[in-house]
């Protein structure tokens, strides 16, 4: 009783001391936010706007793995949530936008991978296009979440295609390669998927 | 309060029902209406939270991919929500991604505040504006934006106004059932009291006490009803009983009436006195016979009545009686007159044995002393001569002997015989014969004292007894003149008429002291005289006697 009381009075008088408080919320947040973009500005000193879209796909790609359910006994490492990066920009963009991040409780681990040869113990392999399609190997059965950025990435055997559709970025699903592969796209996911996959 | 007080009690009774009926309808209606707008309110805020958890888990992926197009999608199946005023999402830094209106969001509002605390109006909803939910997006457990979600309270405001229109609807009907009951069943309690009511105003305006009020049950009123027949009934006998009682009382009444007609009108003289012997009334009867009127008399005492023909001691003695008293009394009426009456004087009692009054019925009798006086007269005297007779003389004599034994003293017996009547009667008639009679004896009358006694023995012979005499020469003396006054002519009806007599003289007490002796001595001195030429008298004496010695048949010749 005597505590609800205050909250209601706080309640009804929201244009005072509620409304100061929102600005200093928003002040704070802008705060906490401010290195994050210091860093990103950083980063970009290369190509700014290819910096920028590849800051924009790692936080697609880092979506992805929330909406994808990998089978319990697919992870090597159960410690850690391994995202494995083909592509020297896409792989430091990445994992300065990443960095810290977690995955289902699991810290996010990125590792860059030069070849696609070696994709034990990845969840996730980011293919970038500056490493062309013929570096990519499909890993084929085994449940490695594979995210491209070429025009035919799902013919040639990947799973998620970044496209860019009206200046937009949108993504293509190869569900049922996921799905042979053991993986499981949220519906979530699936809806808002560009038809040009097989995704429905 | 006073119209209250006024009402008729079913109106009370009603009253009474509808109230206690009324306050219970009203009081759980209250507490079941209340118990649904809670319900109500429960159940949009719940289905408001369900809606704003289900376009968060919805848009989760538009926002994460920065799909506001899937996120509008998201938002517009609120549409099928007629509550649902507006929504937004809104991404991390707290920037609209996504935005729903409905034409129920007031206007000029843009955005929601996703800022503000999910505002959840304490208490009833209807008092506010509008419920808020907001429910933030959250992605692995990290936040990445909010859903505010606004419902307006207008349709829920209007269901419960339909509810509570509805609800008033059932309380009306309930009313009206309630007071349809109540009318019924207040008869139970106010229908024996109107029928009392009504019957003890009947009873009371037509006094009609045999009407009975018909008994309900045997709760009080029942009691009550009971002991209102009950004093009907006591009331109906003490009626009858005091009809009962006016109508002997009238007869009383008219007894007594009667009685006092009676009283009144009889020939008796009715004469009523209290104890102290005053005069309290009398009848007609009583001023007819002693003359005094009614108002004259009433308070006086009965003396006034009171003849000096007796003693002090009479009246003492008759008023001294404890019983009825009767006798012949010798009265004095106002005119001095003084007549005899027969008197009755009745004590009067009252119930402690106390004389209140005396009743004195009186009759004159003073015709009936005239009659009897007559009788005694027509029984001692002769009828003809109205000398007495022979009854009378032998009476008289007997008393005048007994004195002279007694007291001394002498006198005289005389017989007279008339000579020559016979010839009279029978030559100049009857008539002519009672005449001389009659002039015979008032002639004998003439020649004695007034207290000496003559008789007509019978027939022409007469007695006459001298008493108080000094000698017996006083005797013949009378008897000279006797026979010179009867040998005088009589003068009856036109005719002289000749007659002598022939007297006997026998004194007393020389010759002879009984009366028999006397009347036979004087008896015997007359023959002689007739015997020796008649017109003349002779004295007895014992020689008289023995000279001649006469038979019985001898008399019947001389006479």
């Amino acid at each position: 009783m005597s505590l609800s009381r205050p909250s209601s009075t706080e309640l009804r008088c929201s244009r005072g001391i509620a409304g100061l408080r929102r600005w200093l919320r928003l002040a704070l947040v802008f705060v906490f936010t401010l290195p994050g973009a210091g860093f990103a500005t950083y980063g970009a000193e290369a190509d700014d706007a290819l910096v920028v879209e590849y800051q924009l796909k790692a936080a697609f790609v880092y979506n992805f793995a929330k909406f994808v359910e990998w089978p319990v006994d697919g992870g090597a490492d159960a410690g850690a949530f391994t995202l494995c990066v083909v592509g020297e920009l896409p792989y430091r963009v990445m994992q300065q936008a990443l960095a810290g991040k977690r995955i289902r409780g699991l810290p996010l681990v990125i590792r860059s991978l030069n070849a696609p040869t070696g994709v034990d113990g990845c969840q996730l392999l980011f293919v970038g296009a500056g490493a062309g399609h013929l570096s990519f190997a499909p890993v084929g059965a085994v449940p490695v979440l594979t995210v491209g950025e070429s025009g035919d990435f799902l013919r040639s055997g990947g799973m998620i295609n970044l496209v860019r559709v009206d200046n937009r970025l949108r993504f293509e699903i190869a569900r049922s390669t996921g799905e042979r592969a053991g993986l499981k796209f949220s519906s979530q996911l699936l809806k808002l998927a560009t038809p040009a996959g097989d995704a429905p | 309060m006073r119209l209250l007080r006024d009402a008729p009690i079913q109106w009370k009774l009603t009253l009474i029902i509808m109230l206690t009926c009324g306050v219970a309808v009203v009081l759980g209606v209250a507490a079941l209406a209340l118990r649904y707008v809670a319900a109500e309110q429960e159940n949009l805020t719940r289905h408001m939270a369900i809606l704003t958890r289900m376009v968060a888990t919805n848009a989760t992926s538009a926002l994460a991919f920065g799909d506001q197009e899937w996120a509008r999608r998201a938002l517009a199946a609120l549409e099928a929500e007629p509550e649902v005023c507006a929504a937004d999402v809104f991404d991390a830094d707290g920037k609209v991604f996504a935005s729903f209106r409905t034409p129920c969001a007031r206007q000029g509002e843009t955005a929601l505040d996703p800022t503000a605390e999910e505002s959840r109006p304490p208490g009833l909803l209807l008092l506010a504006d509008s419920l808020r939910v907001v429910q933030p997006i959250v992605l692995d457990e990290e936040r990445i934006g909010t859903v505010v979600l606004m419902a307006g309270l207008e349709p829920l405001r209007a269901d419960l106004l339909v509810d509570a229109v509805g609800l008033l609807c059932i309380v009306l009907v309930a009313g009206l059932v309630a007071f349809f009951f109540a009318s019924r069943l207040q008869k139970f309690v106010s229908e024996p009291i109107r029928r009392l009511a009504a019957t003890m105003k009947h009873v009371s305006a037509v006094k009609d006490y045999a009407r009975h009020v018909e008994s309900a049950g045997n709760d009080e009123i029942g009691e009550l009803i009971r002991g209102f027949n009950e004093m009907l009934d006591q009331i109906r006998l003490r009626d009858e009983q005091l009809q009962r009682n006016v109508t002997e009382r009238a007869k009383a009444a008219e007894v007594l009436r009667i009685h006092a007609k009676a009283l009144e009108n009889t020939v008796d003289s009715v004469m009523v006195l209290d104890a102290d012997r005053h005069i309290v009334w009398v009848n007609k009867a009583f001023t007819l016979m002693t003359g005094y009127e009614r108002e004259a008399v009433l308070g006086q005492a009965p003396e006034l009545l009171e003849s000096d023909r007796h003693a002090r001691a009479f009246y003492d003695d008759i008023w001294s009686q404890a019983g009825q008293w009767q006798g012949e009394v010798w009265s004095r009426r106002r005119n001095g007159d003084i007549f005899p009456q027969r008197l009755s004087i009745s004590p009067i009692r009252d119930q402690g044995g106390q004389i209140s009054h005396y009743v004195s019925v009186g009759n004159d009798i003073s015709p009936y002393k005239q009659y009897e006086a007559q009788l005694e007269h027509l029984a001692h005297h002769d009828t003809l001569t109205q000398l007495a007779n022979r009854g009378r003389f032998e009476t008289q004599l007997d008393e005048t002997l007994a004195r002279a034994r007694r007291l001394g003293g002498c006198g005289a017996v005389m017989f007279v015989d008339l000579d020559h009547f016979k010839a009279v009667n029978d030559t100049c008639g009857h008539a002519v014969g009672d005449q001389l009679l009659r002039a015979a004896s008032e002639r004998i009358r003439q020649c004695v004292r007034e207290s000496d006694l003559v008789a007509r023995l019978g027939g022409d012979e007469f007695a006459v007894l001298l008493d108080g005499l000094s000698s017996s020469s006083v005797a013949t003396k009378i008897a000279g003149n006797l026979v010179a006054s009867l040998a005088a002519p009589f003068n009856i009806a036109g005719k002289e008429l000749h007659i002598s007599s022939s007297i006997g003289i026998c004194c007393y007490p020389e010759h002879g002291s009984d009366a028999d002796e006397l009347v036979r001595n004087a008896d015997l001195a007359m023959y002689c005289i007739k015997e020796a030429g008649r017109n003349g008298f002779r004295l007895y004496s014992p020689e008289l006697a023995a000279a001649s010695p006469l038979t019985e048949d001898a008399a019947p010749v001389a006479g």
